[in-house]
């Protein structure tokens, strides 16, 4: 009899972690949606278009779009089988690469209030988001080592005492030997100093409604936007 | 009782067999070692530095490795093929691409030489039967220099190269120096320095 008991438990147990999951009426539906204005952070470019990079001592590289994506990420919540809540999430991915093999990443994803939306930008393996509402940098991968800030309600604090000391400014524009720039965004590495070789990217600049602009390597050789 | 299922076992088992098909005959194809002819294709040598000179001034020096191994590859499931392959690598010390030069048996007689650089690939033309067009130059000067028996090889982009990249056109390249010159896409290039 108590084994049957237990079957039985076991049985409904099995029932209900079955059922949660990707139900098709919720009890409550979300979506969360990019602002426009955080949009023009996004390369204005097609898959196959091409921008020409430019180093200080004249040699030329060039960057072409792999991919370009926007979709709505599906997630949900349930209890006791019944599906609670399904959310979905605006999210958009651009990824180039250049004719000497590096990479660049743009990616953009909408959060839930209080927190923000927030831009992915990586490049030869330097990554950081970047919440825009809390104008932070909550999470940075490099091949050194990874430091990620801990998500709460008031938003993000620093847990083991690893805070991510690189920046991120707005800049109203940008000057540079072949244009200027509107409203650009300027990432400064500045962790994991120690174990930074010559190749390491340091800065990245990415302007809005036009991409990346400008990059510097710890050697100090930066690569400006090449007008087509 | 327990002889009872292990019959039935025994016959799930022999169902699932007959549902495979027939092992195949396992043959193993040896190409064999390169030639010291196949090897002298490329004069790269392990640890030393080879710099070039971009057409806007910059120096760029590649550090050289150079590899030789005996490689298994699969022909199909029941065939593999095990053939030497040499590899020089060179890495340069500045942020552009890295240039190889691989050099492999393509069967039991003839070898190939591939060519890697600027994001685009060349075939050796007397190594192999495909040719993307070269050019033959008994001596030519680059740089300051004079070479001889020098190929300029045509890249291997069968519709050309993607509109707007900037990629490796061309190169040239002979067998006592290696790569002397690399054209790109946009006509900047990279000449071997002396």
């Amino acid at each position: 009899m108590r084994s049957a008991i237990k079957l039985l438990y076991f049985s409904m147990g099995f029932f209900l972690l079955s059922c949660g999951g990707e139900g098709e009426h919720p009890l409550k539906e979300e979506h969360y949606y990019l602002e426009e204005v955080h949009k023009e952070w996004l390369a204005p470019d097609s898959i196959g278009e091409v921008f020409i990079m430019k180093d200080i001592n004249g040699i030329s590289s060039s960057f072409r779009m792999t991919g370009n994506n926007e979709t709505f990420g599906k997630s949900w919540s349930t209890f006791l089988g019944i599906n609670t809540r399904t959310s979905y999430t605006e999210e958009c991915f651009q990824s180039f690469k250049s004719g000497f093999g590096m990479v660049l990443g743009i990616s953009m994803r909408a959060n839930s209030p209080p927190h923000g939306d927030h831009i992915t930008i990586s490049l030869e393996q330097v990554d950081f988001s970047y919440d825009f509402d809390f104008e932070t940098i909550y999470s940075l991968y490099t091949p050194f080592g990874n430091k990620n800030l801990l998500m709460t309600d008031k938003g993000y604090e620093a847990h083991d005492d690893l805070e991510i000391m690189s920046t991120v400014e707005i800049l109203d524009s940008l000057l540079t030997a072949y244009g200027t720039y509107q409203e650009v965004l300027h990432f400064t590495l500045k962790d994991f100093n120690n174990y930074w070789i010559d190749f390491t990217v340091i800065e990245i600049y990415l302007a809005k409604e036009v991409g990346l602009v400008k990059y510097v390597l710890a050697s100090g050789i930066s690569s400006e936007r090449f007008p087509k | 009782m327990r002889s009872g299922y292990t019959y039935l076992l025994l016959g799930l088992i022999a169902l699932i067999l007959t549902g495979c098909p027939p092992l195949c005959e396992y043959k193993l194809i040896e190409y064999g070692t390169l030639s010291d002819e196949a090897i002298n294709c490329s004069p790269y040598l392990d640890g030393q530095s080879y710099s070039f000179i971009h057409s806007e001034g910059q120096e760029v020096s590649f550090l050289a490795s150079r590899t030789r191994e005996m490689q298994t590859d699969y022909y199909d499931e029941c065939t593999e093929v095990r053939s030497e392959s040499d590899l020089s690598i060179l890495t340069p010390d500045y942020p552009i691409f890295s240039c190889n030069v691989g050099i492999r048996k393509s069967d039991t007689t003839q070898y190939s030489c591939l060519i890697w650089a600027g994001g685009s690939s060349f075939w050796l033309p007397f190594t192999i039967q495909i040719d993307f067009g070269h050019t033959y130059f008994d001596s030519i000067q680059i740089g300051q220099n004079w070479y001889r028996e020098v190929y300029k090889i045509g890249n291997n982009w069968r519709d050309g190269i993607p509109e707007g990249q900037i990629l490796a056109d061309s190169i040239y390249y002979n067998t006592s120096h290696g790569i002397l010159k690399i054209l790109m896409s946009n006509r900047e290039f990279y000449e071997i320095s002396n």
